[in-house]
């Protein structure tokens, strides 16, 4: 049965991950990881990532609300989305989320805190990555990295096709070296890197609603 | 770096001929880049423009959008940095203090798009005139309103909600209080 869509999607949770500070080769500028725990009815959603292509998901604090401001503040506006039941106006909704930034979780704290696993995926072009590798300075050395890294989880059929289904963000250097090698392929190419998150459990704050899968990403 | 400045806001207040929810807005904003200068004086220039249309919803909406150039330092109000709240706030109170329009203050419909853009198909279908047109060597379409018909801009700017406010009207300010 699906849900009524002229209800509205009730945000529960605001969840702001901070990065390890070496994630960007920009110093000084601390990347976040944005997810927000909405209810759809009596059924609760898949955690939303406010961005889920890398590296544009690892976002600056300033980045953060402009994706608000572009998506999800506005649907505040007419209602679409509300804050634990009630309309709110998008300043205070902004508020809320600055509020988040400045209570973000560390990445290790996700799982233990909020039962939300955060990886990525990679899929492309083996031959394609190799290319964009060559063609940056450092470039191989964050391909080989990475592919040193993750090994036990990449899959490469006969065709040179590369997948990565679920990486684990948790591992030493993982957040950077996912960062490195999505800013390194060009946009729009045959290759992409993407953040995932899921449940890991019926979360406490959300216990006794029924877990929706069908509900997709806004 | 190159910036917005935004120096004033005035709002006119329009009233449909309908039941539900008859107040439409047009919000213009003075505003200009901080480095285009004048030539006579090195002031930074500045024109009134039609930033946000439509009923008071879609008018926060558009408020949001635009405020987001302020997180990151694009726009400036009054050239000062400011959060993206207090540009929606400036807008709320620019809606409050909305007026219907004068011989000193009004804003006109003033749309102007490619030949393939759907508006032109809904403008035929709404029996107004359109006229083709080259503008910088690229084929435009103006669409023409009369008095009775000028309303129908709201129409295009809740079907069209990507279209910025300023393809589809233009404002002429000569006392701003």
């Amino acid at each position: 049965m699906y849900p009524n869509p002229n209800t509205f999607f009730d945000e529960v949770t605001r969840i702001v991950v901070r990065l390890p500070d070496d994630v960007s080769p920009n110093p000084g500028a601390t990347r976040f990881v944005a997810i927000a725990e909405e209810k759809l009815g009596d059924v609760c959603c898949p955690p939303i990532l406010l961005d889920d292509a890398l590296p544009d998901a690892f976002m600056s604090g300033y980045e953060l609300v402009d994706r608000l401001c572009m998506g999800r503040a506005q649907r505040v506006v007419d209602g679409a989305i509300r804050v634990a039941g009630s309309v709110v106006t998008p300043e205070g909704y902004l508020r809320l989320w600055r509020m988040a930034r400045d209570e973000a979780v560390e990445l290790r704290a996700l799982e233990r805190g909020y039962a939300i696993s955060l990886t990525f995926s990679l899929q492309g072009k083996l031959a394609m990555i190799q290319a964009a590798a060559a063609g940056r300075l450092g470039g191989n050395e964050v391909y080989r990295e990475f592919f040193r890294i993750f090994q036990d989880c990449i899959d490469v059929d006969a065709s040179g096709w590369v997948s990565i289904e679920s990486g684990d963000l948790n591992r030493e250097g993982a957040a950077q070296l996912v960062y490195a090698m999505a800013e390194m392929l060009p946009r729009r190419a045959l290759a992409a890197v993407r953040l995932k998150a899921r449940h890991l459990a019926n979360p406490r704050h959300l216990h006794g609603v029924e877990p929706l899968a069908f509900v997709e990403k806004v | 770096m190159s910036y917005r400045i935004e120096y004033a806001w005035k709002a006119f207040v329009e009233e449909l001929p309908v039941k539900v929810k008859p107040r439409r807005y047009v919000v213009c904003t003075l505003g200009g880049d901080n480095n285009t200068l004048h030539g006579n004086d090195s002031q930074p220039t500045r024109c009134w423009e039609v930033g946000m249309l439509g009923d008071e919803s879609a008018v926060i909406k558009r408020a949001v959008f635009i405020g987001r150039t302020c997180e990151s330092g694009e726009l400036k109000p009054y050239g000062r940095a400011m959060s993206p709240e207090g540009y929606i706030r400036i807008i709320r109170r620019a809606l409050a203090a909305a007026v219907p329009v004068s011989d000193d203050a009004y804003w006109y419909p003033a749309v102007s798009v490619s030949p393939d853009s759907p508006l032109v198909g809904m403008a035929m279908r709404m029996a107004l005139t359109v006229t083709p047109y080259r503008e910088y060597g690229q084929d435009r379409v103006r669409v023409e309103f009369d008095g009775a018909s000028r309303l129908t801009v709201f129409d295009f700017a809740s079907a069209f909600p990507e279209l910025q406010a300023w393809c589809l009207a233009k404002a002429s300010i000569r006392n701003a209080h």
